[in-house]
């Protein structure tokens, strides 16, 4: 049932309850209080003639007039207030002349039967008479009238109120539901704003020019689409950006892998090109000696502005993994400045081009996390900074300022520059939202920067106007004091080893393979498989392998189940075990993983780390 | 109806005190103790009544003149209490206020016919007897003016020794 109806049905019942009232009322004075009114004004009539009667007759008799009028006024003492009724009271002689009389008395007895009291033609009043006898002799008359003006004024104020009250509910009724068509229509107006919104138009608006309490709802209406709207936005934000890593992630797989034997190679090749520059240096005679060495020049170049290009590839994967959630997730206690002073380095010099630099970061303050992701986010946020100042000037000022706020640690990042316009400011931790320009960002730094951040606890906050600079703070959690501190890594070994060890290298991908096998046999008895089914048979007590590198995803046999298996075999190879990821992004993997901390080398790496790590296993088993 | 009656009865108790002779109780005995007069209208051809005459007239018992052609009589009464009345009942109806007044209930409540009109008004009484040849009331003889015609009774005027309502000593 619509409002509107409800309202009518309300207004018919009100409408109805009042003409019952009023009927009740009306049926109650027509048929019982008026009767009696004019009932009690023939009685009083009658009862005033019958009075006067009684006591005009010795006055007639004697014809004294002076009395007649003392008669008059016993009978008829309140005739001159104005609530008495009385018309006129009146003695007659026998000749019908007007003796005495108050009020407006005819000059003849009236012409009607006088014994009982009888409605005035008009009804409009109750007329009596009555002869007066004295010892049966007839003397005269009497006559009474009394009006029935007072009675007839409250049956036609009666009237009046029941026709008013009637006219009243109407109008009432007749207003109010030209009121509900006021209020309903915003209400339709609303509704078919509300299904405008549900079938999915969130740019939709109502507008409205009045200030009451519909207009509350309506800006609260609009308010809430807006909302909708943005958090639509930004779960489309956060959809985009789980896709994204989900993309990252795999690229970054399939990109690690030809990587490391890229890498690989290219060390080798680069230290190939060493020895064979040495051995031609040797080379007594040789005709084109000279030319020899120039071209090996040249190709040694080649090969280090190669790896320079490649080392930016690896960068550029690098920071696309951070999207995974599959990064290390070492969490280690460590001082601000770890992570700061890193940054600062390398982007000092940017800053000092175009202005001053403020640092203030405190030693005392500590954070939890990765040093290094840290040090990627400020790194970030103090170029951005750099470039934000625009032309050199000594009133750019970069600032740098870290603070104890309570249970957080705050490190605001500010600069004078030229500020990030509003219409921006919504969308700079977009990933690809750059307004830098190809050539100096990928628009992936503040995306990375929030998501590091987040995977901290912490938060990634912005102030900007535009002439007024802008101000990024990173609020991170202040460190709990039973989280261990970080260890600094052993300083790398530069001797060989002093032995030649044994390698078991375990990857489905026979590039990486030979690239190792190539860079590692030439001091290691290396022996490489490229499926886990091949290398569980090699596994036996009686020939133990000094080190197991394995690939920790593969096709049929993965390396958690090889190394699960292997430990089965022979439970001392699980100390051996050190694994290679491209990048682990499956669930299991990522627990493996954590589980294995320490024994993950990251896809690519250079040969180097696994000589250290092969010197830390034989330290170890001697 | 009863409205009526007690409208009636308040009428009759309060006429006579509204009046304008205010009873003075020790004048009014000085009056009835005085000689009393029987009055007619001065045309009337009655002259004189008896005792018994009188005493009908008043207790209604007859109600036509005993002269032929003077037509029925209006008789006028003093309200019952009045000592004017009390000495009138005891002398020439012979009987105890209270036994008049007995009579007049026993009357009315057999249909027999009401009391007279009664008055304390000898002004009145007077007027209405001047106006009325059918008249007849009694008053005491000092106020008695030229209007009126003083009646004998048992053949003696008011100056004879033996009239029936000579002068009395106040009791």
């Amino acid at each position: 049932m619509t409002l509107r109806s409800k309202l009518i049905i309300f207004q018919v019942a009100v409408i109805l309850v009042l003409a019952g009232v009023i009927a009740a009322i009306s049926h109650d004075y027509f048929q019982r209080v008026h009767p009696r009114q004019l009932e009690g004004l023939a009685t009083k009539a009658e009862l005033c003639v019958r009075m006067l009667r009684g006591t005009a007759d010795i006055s007639l008799a004697a014809g004294d007039r002076a009395q007649l009028h003392r008669d008059l006024q016993l009978c008829s003492p309140t005739a001159s207030r104005a609530e008495d009724d009385l018309r006129f009271i009146a003695i007659y002689d026998e000749a019908g002349q007007l003796l005495a009389s108050r009020g407006r008395a005819p000059r003849a007895p009236p012409q009607m039967a006088p014994s009982r009291p009888g409605l005035v033609p008009a009804d409009v009043g109750f007329r009596a008479g009555a002869a007066v006898t004295l010892e049966g002799k007839t003397l005269g008359s009497v006559w009474v009238e009394y009006g029935a003006d007072r009675i007839a004024a409250g049956r036609r104020q009666l009237v009046l109120f029941a026709v008013l009250g009637l006219a009243f509910a109407l109008l009432s009724a007749v207003v109010s539901v030209l009121f509900s068509f006021h209020l309903v229509r915003p209400l339709r107006r609303m509704i078919a704003f509300v299904h405008r919104v549900a079938r999915g138009d969130l740019e939709a608006r109502l507008e409205t020019r009045a200030a009451d309490e519909l207009a509350v709802l309506v800006a609260d209406l609009n308010w809430m689409t807006e909302e909708l709207a943005r958090s639509r936005e930004q779960a489309i934000q956060s959809e985009k950006l789980a896709a994204f890593g989900q993309l990252a992630a795999g690229v970054a797989h399939e990109i690690n892998n030809p990587s490391q034997f890229i890498l690989t190679n290219l060390g080798h090749l680069r230290g190939q090109i060493a020895r064979f520059a040495e051995q031609v240096g040797t080379m007594e005679g040789c005709a084109k000696r000279g030319e020899t060495i120039l071209l090996l020049q040249e190709m040694r170049e080649i090969i280090d502005e190669s790896a320079l290009g490649f080392s930016r590839i690896i960068n550029i994967v690098d920071n696309l993994r951070s999207f995974s959630h599959a990064g290390d997730r070492e969490r280690v206690r460590f001082p601000l400045r770890d992570a700061v002073d890193p940054a600062l380095r390398i982007a000092r010099n940017e800053i000092r081009q175009r202005g001053q630099l403020v640092v203030s970061v405190p030693e005392e303050l500590e954070v939890v996390g990765s040093p290094a992701q840290l040090s990627q986010v400020f790194l970030n946020l103090f170029v951005n900074a750099a470039q934000a100042l625009g032309e050199a000037s000594s009133r750019n000022v970069v600032e740098v300022r870290a603070t104890d706020a309570g249970d957080a640690i705050e490190i605001a990042v500010s600069d004078t520059g030229s500020g990030i316009p509003p219409e921006h400011l919504g969308r700079i931790f977009d990933p690809f939202f750059s307004t830098k320009g190809r050539e100096k960002g990928t628009g992936l730094g503040l995306t990375i920067s929030r998501q590091i951040v987040a995977d901290h606890g912490g938060e990634l906050a912005v102030r900007s106007g535009v002439g007024e600079g802008t101000t990024f703070t990173v609020r991170l959690p202040r460190a709990p004091a039973d989280l261990p501190a970080a260890t600094l890594p052993d300083p790398p070994r530069e001797q060989a080893l002093a032995r030649r060890a044994r390698l078991l290298l375990v990857d489905d991908e026979p590039l990486i393979l030979r690239s190792l096998q190539r860079v590692l046999g030439r001091t290691h008895e290396v022996v490489a498989v490229s499926s886990g089914t091949e290398a569980l048979a090699l596994i036996d007590p009686r020939a133990p392998f000094d080190l197991i590198l394995c690939d920790l995803l593969m096709p049929a046999m993965s390396g958690m189940e090889l190394y699960q298996r292997a430990c089965a075999i022979d439970p001392t190879v699980d100390a051996r075990f050190v694994f290679m990821s491209g990048n682990a992004f499956t669930e299991e993997s990522s627990e493996f993983a954590a589980a294995m901390k320490g024994r993950i080398l990251n896809k690519p790496f250079d040969a180097a780390t696994v000589e250290q790590l092969l010197s830390v296993r034989l330290d170890a088993a001697a | 109806m009863r409205g009526l009656l007690l409208g009636w009865i308040v009428l009759s108790v309060a006429l006579p005190a509204a009046g304008q002779h205010e009873a003075d109780p020790g004048r009014e005995r000085a009056r009835a103790a005085g000689t009393m007069a029987v009055v007619v209208h001065p045309t009337s051809p009655v002259a004189s009544l008896s005792r018994t005459e009188l005493r009908a007239i008043f207790l209604r018992q007859r109600s036509t003149w005993p002269s032929p052609g003077a037509g029925t009589v209006m008789m006028l009464n003093w309200s019952p209490g009045h000592p004017i009345r009390e000495r009138f009942d005891r002398t020439v109806l012979a009987m105890e206020p209270r036994d008049v007044a007995a009579y007049w209930i026993d009357r009315r409540v057999r249909g027999l016919g009401t009391p007279p009109r009664s008055s304390s008004s000898a002004i009145l009484m007077l007027a209405i007897v001047a106006r009325n040849p059918e008249a007849i009331a009694y008053l005491p003889l000092a106020e008695v003016t030229r209007r009126v015609k003083v009646l004998r009774i048992d053949g003696r005027g008011p100056d004879h020794p033996a009239y029936l309502l000579r002068a009395v000593r106040p009791r």
